[in-house]
C-alpha cells in the first residue's frame, strides 16, 4: 500500500521528527473537552463564591485592552 | 483562537478559593477570555512549583479542569534561550518555562495570567511572538 502526501504534510512530519515542533501544538488541537471543563470549573466557583463582581470584570477587560495596546 | 497560560500564582489563587481581589480578577480575566473561545493551559512545570507538599483537592480541581502542557525539547530550548537573552539564571527557570510554553501555542493571541508580571513580561519580550501578560 502506498500513501501519497503533499509537500506541506511531508514537511510537517519532518519537523515533528526533528523535534522542531512542540507537542503543545498537537495537544492544543484536541482541547474542546478542556474548554468545557474550564467553563464548568468557573461555574463551580460562581456557585461557591458568587458571580464575579462587576468591578473585577471591568478591571480585567481593561487589563486585556492595555496588554494588547502595549 | 486565543490561548491562556496560567502560571503557579494564578493556579494557587484559583485553587485556594479564598475570596480575594486576585481571585476575582483571575476569574474575571478567564471568564472574558473563555467567552472569546480561548483555551486554558497549565505548564507541567507549574505542578512542580505548586505541589511541594500541597496535595489539596483545590489544586486537583484546577489541574483537572485545564489542559496540562508537557515540557518537551523545543519548549525547554526556547526557555533556555529566553533566560540567556535576559541574562537570568535557573532561579527564573519556572517563569521561563511558562514563556516557553506560551511561545509554542498554536497561532492566535496568547495570554499569561500571573500575579507577578514583571519577570514574565521581560522574558516574554524575548520570543518571536507577542505574548500578553495579564496581571492579577
Amino acid at each position: 500500500m502506498s500513501i501519497t502526501i503533499n509537500e506541506s504534510v511531508a514537511l510537517a512530519i519532518k519537523e515533528l521528527a526533528d523535534g522542531n515542533v512542540s507537542s503543545f501544538i498537537n495537544q492544543e488541537l484536541t482541547d474542546s473537552v478542556f474548554r468545557h471543563r474550564a467553563r464548568g470549573f468557573q461555574e463551580g466557583l460562581d456557585d461557591e463564591l458568587g458571580i464575579v463582581p462587576q468591578d473585577a470584570m471591568e478591571w480585567a477587560a481593561q487589563q486585556i485592552l492595555d496588554a494588547k495596546a502595549d | 483562537m486565543a490561548s491562556v497560560i496560567l502560571d503557579s500564582q494564578a493556579v494557587s489563587v484559583l485553587s485556594e478559593r479564598k475570596k480575594s481581589e486576585s481571585l476575582d480578577r483571575a476569574r474575571a480575566a478567564i471568564q472574558i477570555l473563555l467567552s472569546e473561545g480561548a483555551n486554558l493551559f497549565i505548564p507541567a512545570s507549574t505542578i512542580a512549583e505548586i505541589r511541594r507538599g500541597k496535595y489539596s483537592t483545590g489544586v486537583d480541581r484546577v489541574l483537572n479542569s485545564h489542559r496540562i502542557i508537557n515540557i518537551d525539547r523545543l519548549i525547554a530550548s526556547v526557555s533556555a534561550e529566553v533566560l540567556h537573552k535576559c541574562q537570568l539564571g535557573s532561579e527564573n527557570l519556572a517563569d521561563a518555562l511558562v514563556v516557553g510554553v506560551a511561545s509554542q501555542a498554536i497561532a492566535g493571541e496568547v495570554y499569561i495570567i500571573t500575579s507577578d508580571p514583571k519577570d514574565l513580561s521581560r522574558l516574554s519580550s524575548k520570543v518571536n511572538r507577542k505574548i500578553y501578560v495579564i496581571s492579577i
